[in-house]
């Protein structure tokens, strides 16, 4: 780590995942609540929890046959076309999901901070934060994720532990509906949130060791599937099931709702949500980071450092400048990740899997 | 500049075109031997070897006893130095006899010798030891650097009495020729750290280098960052303490701070006396530097940002007297917080240039009357001179000036863009600052360490970090050692 090496240790690459994952997926996952009773929510964020632990053992599993790095390894198993493939694939899904992250975050910002501000200025801004961050490698994104990790993630702990000791029983009294197959088919939709995973196998290689990296893949998370999970517990516990199908942003209210005796400050709401901002620059950084990663192997080999990170940067920025609002964003979102891309990755994933068991088999 | 010839008029001759118009350097000549006198004759500096130690010195000494020699003996006395005169060392060439003769000793050339002998003296006149002034501390030695390197390496050889401790020099400049101590601990610090700053040495000409600073300067990627990537010390129990945790201290010579690397932010945020005193006080002292260090950067755009755009997050009656006190004022909140921090500004360097007593009156003279003055005024609010203040006395907590310079330019950038975004403007700001300090590394250790790679080195740096740990559980030296010699305390029972 302290050689330039372009390693980083477990503890990084822990406080990466759950940067990566606790904001957006807390915002985005109320969505799927749709018309369904509470009890079917958390049964479909169940079901997503399972799928994305799956999904996550896949990686894991997948991560111990790579002995140098991701796009090496499937140019040998299944040829370079392959391969390209798989990376512009990638590069799809990272970069619906940095428009939707800058978008996401310009929305949040003009609704509860600043409501004069133009959201062209406020994703302009974002964008150039993670591009600085991404702009010094690996290391130093991961630096930064370990130095903000304290401070985003805590006092959202905090503001969980307060809002649940605030929390009312008889809302979690909701309409007994049997199982069905839209819980499922929802906690597949809500699994769009977790599927950036897979980037995981490029990153790979810059773990301290392979074991570090697995381990430190399975807390983070486990952290932000916990998290998740007990957050909408607990917004479920707060307004009630009709409160968050009502509520555009129930994580937002929920910061609202939260009093702390004592201290001089009159609503913390305006802090909480600058902080919950705070991990979408981390992130935005590995969006950027990862963009640039996969247009160097699709176009630039290891030339043009600067290049292949500018100017997907800039124009995934133009794009979220014109997308026309957040609503647009939250679709091209939900329909190319969730319908196309994340699907082909998994797709892929799972045949690389069944590829190496055969071969073993033969072995 | 060519070898010492055995003739000494053509000695002479050379070093006379050279010292021409040079009224401080003195060429003295001489005779030696009892019976035939060999002619000789001394160059000096005329403050650095003063005529009267010339009789009474270790050169009044040789001299004496040349004097009652047989010549015969006289060039094998030389070249054996049978006299046994402690501190002399032969010289052959011009070149060596002038840098030994610029470094404040004598030289003496003798007719028919092909050396010149270096003989030491007191050297270049100069402050001694002093008081430490800015890095003041309740408990521990209250020694500082002077500006001579040479008595800079014996308080620190003071208190590492090991021939561990090695002690290389260098000069540094082609026309100061200033000397460069570099001291390390063999063993303890990591062999590539010295020979990079060696490597950067080598790797520029200077005419001259007048401090430290200009080392500094040169030596790190300067352009880069306003953060200091080495850390300056004027006292010698800092600098003991950085060769003990496995770093490197260098000296320059007529610079009274050394320059101690690597350096991370953390230690930064360090003061000698942390290791003097109970953990628990010395804790809550570091969370306090922190907090000023948030504060001197961050409080007036956060006064904007809650003024001007986030009332609501403040109680009403606070919004009421802001207000109040806010009423009158032709200036936007970001222009009146601008205009007292500029303020400040030139107090605190008019307060830094005037001579003592003035000096002290100006601080007075700046805070009571100029912003009571303003208040009355109706050019500020009241409350932008308490936030002013505790902007100022935040800065003036962190303990490393070179830090603290750098956050009061960062103020600013925080400053415009909480006027600009409010709230988010501040974590904009810190953002912003905290990946560029995440670029940052200071001969291979990262800046941000041990905040980001703390649980290398078994942890034992993040036990340093905010909080500290007892005394009796600081068992390991910090990342900066090498792996095989981590352990420096070990109990006996």
């Amino acid at each position: 780590m302290f050689g330039g090496n372009q390693k980083i240790s477990g503890r990084q690459l822990e406080r990466l995942l759950v940067l990566d994952g606790v904001g957006k997926a807390g915002l985005l996952l109320p969505r799927f609540a749709g018309r369904v009773s509470g009890r079917t929510f958390l049964l479909s964020l169940l079901t997503a929890v399972f799928l994305t632990l799956g999904y996550t053992w896949c990686i894991a599993r997948l991560s111990r046959k790579i002995e140098n790095d991701f796009y090496s390894y499937v140019c040998f198993r299944l040829g370079r076309p392959t391969a390209v493939f798989l990376c512009f694939l990638y590069w799809m899904y990272t970069f619906v999901n940095v428009l939707f992250l800058l978008r996401l975050f310009a929305a949040i910002a003009v609704t509860f901070v600043l409501p004069e501000t133009p959201e062209w200025i406020l994703i302009v801004i974002a964008s150039l934060t993670g591009i600085y961050a991404a702009s010094g490698g690996l290391e130093v994104r991961a630096r930064f994720s370990e130095v903000i990790y304290p401070f985003v993630v805590y006092p959202l702990i905090l503001l969980l532990i307060l809002a649940a000791a605030a929390l009312h029983p008889e809302a979690f009294q909701t309409k007994a509906e049997p199982l069905s197959w839209d819980a499922a088919c929802r906690g597949a939709q809500m699994f769009t949130a977790f599927g950036g995973i897979g980037l995981f196998l490029y990153l790979i290689p810059f773990a301290e060791n392979q074991k570090t990296g697995e381990r430190a893949l399975f807390r983070g998370i486990g952290k932000i599937l916990a998290g998740e999970f007990f957050l909408f517990l607990i917004i479920l516990g707060t307004f009630g099931e009709q409160g968050m199908k009502a509520l555009p942003w129930p994580f937002i209210s929920l910061m609202s709702s939260v009093e702390i005796r004592g201290v001089f400050l009159q609503r913390w709401d305006v802090i909480f949500t600058v902080l919950l901002l705070g991990s979408f620059f981390a992130a935005l950084a590995t969006g950027m980071y990862y963009l640039g990663f996969l247009t160097g192997k699709i176009f630039f080999g290891n030339r043009n450092r600067k290049l292949r990170l500018f100017w997907p940067a800039a124009v995934v920025t133009a794009a979220a400048c014109v997308c026309r609002d957040y609503q647009t964003a939250v679709k091209i979102y939900t329909l190319l990740n969730g319908s196309v891309f994340l699907p082909a990755a998994i797709f892929f994933t799972i045949l690389l899997l069944i590829l190496e068991h055969v071969r073993e088999g033969r072995q | 500049m060519g070898d010492i010839s055995k003739d000494l008029l053509q000695n002479q001759k050379a070093v006379e075109e050279r010292i021409e118009n040079c009224a401080d350097i003195l060429l003295r000549p001489l005779q030696v031997g009892n019976t035939r006198k060999i002619n000789c004759f001394l160059i000096y500096i005329e403050v650095a070897v003063s005529n009267l130690m010339l009789e009474d010195s270790v050169i009044g000494k040789l001299l004496d006893r040349l004097l009652c020699m047989e010549p015969e003996q006289i060039y094998g006395a030389l070249e054996k130095n049978s006299l046994g005169i402690s501190d002399t060392k032969e010289l052959a060439t011009l070149q060596e006899a002038m840098a030994a003769m610029f470094a404040g000793n004598a030289v003496l050339f003798v007719d028919g010798y092909d050396r010149a002998i270096k003989i030491g003296s007191k050297g270049y006149p100069g402050a001694g030891v002093r008081k430490a002034e800015s890095e003041k501390v309740m408990r521990g030695s209250q020694e500082a650097f002077c500006e001579a390197v040479k008595v800079n390496t014996a308080l620190v050889r003071k208190r590492i009495r090991s021939t561990d401790m090695k002690v290389e020099e260098q000069m540094v400049g082609d026309d100061s020729k200033t000397m460069t101590a570099l001291l390390y601990l063999e063993g303890v610090v990591y062999p590539p750290v010295c020979r990079e700053l060696k490597k950067r040495l080598d790797s520029f000409e200077i005419d001259g280098v007048e401090d430290g600073g200009v080392i500094e300067h040169l030596t790190e990627n300067g352009m880069r960052t306003i953060l200091p990537l080495y850390q300056t010390t004027e006292r010698p129990d800092r600098a003991a303490q950085a060769l003990l945790e496995g770093r490197a201290v260098l000296l320059t010579d007529n610079s009274p701070e050394a320059l101690i690397f690597p350096a991370t932010g953390s230690s930064l945020f360090q003061t000698s006396d942390d290791y003097y005193r109970h953990f628990l006080i010395v804790s809550f002292l570091r969370v306090v530097r922190y907090v000023a260090a948030f504060l001197a950067v961050t409080l007036p755009g956060l006064y904007v940002a809650a003024a001007a755009f986030h009332t609501q997050m403040l109680p009403g009656n606070l919004i009421r007297s802001m207000a109040q006190a806010r009423s009158g004022v032709p200036f936007s909140a970001a222009a009146e917080v601008l205009l007292m921090e500029l303020s400040f500004e030139l107090l605190r360097e008019a307060g830094l240039r005037m001579p003592g007593p003035i000096g002290n009156t100006i601080g007075i003279v700046g805070g009571l009357i100029v912003g009571q003055a303003a208040v009355s005024a109706n050019l500020v609010s009241p409350i932008t001179v308490i936030v002013a203040a505790l902007t100022a006395l935040g800065s003036f907590s962190i303990p490393n000036e070179e830090l603290s310079e750098a956050f009061r330019l960062v103020k600013y950038g925080v400053l415009l863009l909480c006027a600009w975004f409010g709230i988010l403007g501040a974590l904009f700001g810190w953002f912003f600052l905290l990946i560029h300090m995440a670029r940052q590394k200071s001969y291979g250790i990262p800046w941000l360490f041990p905040y980001a790679g703390g649980d290398l080195n078994a942890g034992a740096d993040s036990h340093d970090g905010i909080f500290v740990e007892p005394a009796v559980k600081r068992t390991r030296r910090p990342i900066f050692a090498r792996r095989g010699n981590r352990i420096r305390l070990r109990w006996k029972r």
